[in-house]
């Protein structure tokens, strides 16, 4: 499902450096991290905004550094839970769910608020769909992110620190969420260095460190 | 097609409801940017009309022998004509400046022989062209002496050089500052927003997609603000040239209207074409 083949990004040092990882279908993984700047370009890389300067990066089957353009058939295949979670500041709750929908899919205004209305009241987030993100506490702002991402129902999906702002004793719900999806087919990389989380999920162990991966 | 186009009035309508008073501020600041502007360059404008003006008023009198028959003296304003930078021409008859000269001193003339000669006044354009006037008009026949008004030259130098001093200092004191504000409010008002646009780009919208509604804001807000800058400033310009008109040289009102005017057509057309370049966002 994703590949990463001798990637080495564009730095004089380069932050990432000949790295391999290669996660297939189907799979839960965790991915420990000693430096932000290392996680987030390897996000990058996977969302197409990062172009390295030698390696191949298969997503679904697909060398994606072949393409100049972002290939919206891929991207709408991965949903990411952004650590820093890229709300849209001057959308609603409801704005910010439906946002993805907008982009990838043809449907109408009233079916995309439906889908939108549905995912938020999973996450318990449906009285709140008209306010706009100032009214939303920390912990809130987090699910819309983790919400966001299950909007388009990806085949891989990218979580950076999920349980961040999370209280501890929903933690547990939240992990249990993520090994359905797995069951039921859905590639996860979670992005985490929560000995919680890694106790809690029986999936591949990584560890990301100078540049390059490691197992754990 | 029509989705894209309800996606953007979609932004557009979000982005003016969460900053309203960001763009309200900032359009009014344009608008006082554009006022400044104008006046900064309509004032260059004048001064550099004032000067064309100054510099087409350097003068020379040319005094005729008394010998000289009235066929000579047509034929030495025709060979003065003729000269390079020669502006105007006027012949004074001895018999009037004499009567002029008695009225100013107030005793009259009767019986007095006229000790006064027929001359010409000439403007030239510049001083170069004045001296180089003068060599030549001195070695035509019939002509007694050339006369340079110094006092008249000096003045005149100094106030051109004034006035080019005051149009360079009004060009980078104040039409280059107006016009680096007017960028930077511009980029501001994306850069204020770099947090949602780079949300966006990481959802997988395109950056062209992601900023034609800031830059469609943009745009609007930078045309309106010109246009109603322009007519406030138009307006002030009209009262202060029917207040001022008997003190300084000032441009016809249909003059600065029409400059002005094309202008702010030029920077219009201009800025949503390089806005693009101009304001960068990350990535």
């Amino acid at each position: 499902m994703l590949n990463f083949k001798n990637i080495t990004t564009n730095e004089k040092k380069p932050y990432l450096n000949n790295l391999n990882l290669h996660i297939k279908i189907g799979e839960i993984t965790i991915l420990n991290y000693k430096s932000d700047i290392e996680k987030n370009k390897l996000i990058d890389l996977i969302c197409q905004l990062e172009t390295p300067k030698s390696g191949e990066l298969f997503i679904d089957g697909k060398n994606i550094l072949n393409s100049k353009k972002r290939l919206k058939v891929i991207q709408k295949k991965i949903g990411v839970c952004y650590g820093d979670f890229k709300l849209i500041e001057s959308k609603n709750v409801l704005n910010n769910i439906i946002f993805p929908l907008e982009i990838y899919t043809p449907s109408s205004k009233d079916e995309l608020i439906k889908i939108g209305e549905n995912t938020l009241k999973t996450f318990g987030l449906y009285n709140k769909k008209e306010f706009p993100l100032s009214k939303l506490t920390l912990e809130e702002k987090q699910r819309l992110n983790i919400a966001r991402t299950m909007i388009l129902d990806p085949d891989l999906i990218i979580l950076d620190n999920p349980d961040r702002y999370i209280e501890n004793n929903k933690i547990d719900n939240l992990m249990n969420y993520f090994i359905e999806l797995n069951k039921i087919g859905k590639t996860i990389l979670i992005f985490t260095n929560n000995k919680k989380i890694e106790s809690k999920i029986s999936g591949n162990k990584y560890l990301l460190e100078k540049g390059a991966i490691s197992n754990v | 097609m029509f989705k894209k186009i309800r996606q953007m009035n979609t932004e557009i309508t979000e982005l003016i409801q969460k900053n309203t008073t960001y763009y309200t501020l900032s359009f009014t600041t344009l608008i006082f940017a554009f006022l400044f502007f104008n006046i900064s360059l309509i004032s260059i404008y004048n001064l550099y009309q004032n000067n064309k003006i100054l510099n087409n008023s350097y003068n020379l009198s040319v005094y005729i022998n008394n010998n000289v028959s009235q066929n000579s003296i047509e034929t030495i304003e025709k060979s003065i004509l003729e000269l390079e930078g020669v502006e105007g021409i006027s012949y004074i008859d001895k018999k009037i400046a004499l009567q002029k000269l008695t009225e100013k001193l107030g005793i009259t003339n009767h019986g007095m022989t006229n000790p006064l000669l027929n001359s010409f006044n000439i403007t030239t354009h510049g001083e170069e062209n004045l001296n180089n006037a003068k060599v030549v008009i001195d070695e035509i026949d019939g002509v007694k002496e050339v006369i340079v008004n110094e006092k008249n030259t000096i003045t005149l130098n100094k106030k051109i050089a004034q006035n080019r001093k005051l149009m360079i200092w009004l060009f980078f004191i104040t039409l280059i500052p107006i016009m680096i504000m007017k960028f930077n409010i511009m980029h501001s008002t994306v850069v204020s927003q770099s947090h949602d646009i780079e949300a966006k780009l990481y959802l997988g919208l395109e950056k062209k997609e992601i900023l034609r509604p800031y830059y469609f804001i943009n745009n609007i807000k930078f045309i309106s603000a010109g246009i109603i800058g322009s007519l406030i400033f138009l307006n002030l310009y009209e009262f202060l040239r029917r207040s001022l008109s008997d003190f300084f040289y000032l441009a016809p009102f249909f003059k600065v209207g029409i400059i002005v005017g094309i202008i702010m057509t030029v920077i219009s057309l201009i800025f949503p074409l390089i806005s693009f370049n101009i304001i960068k966002v990350k990535r």
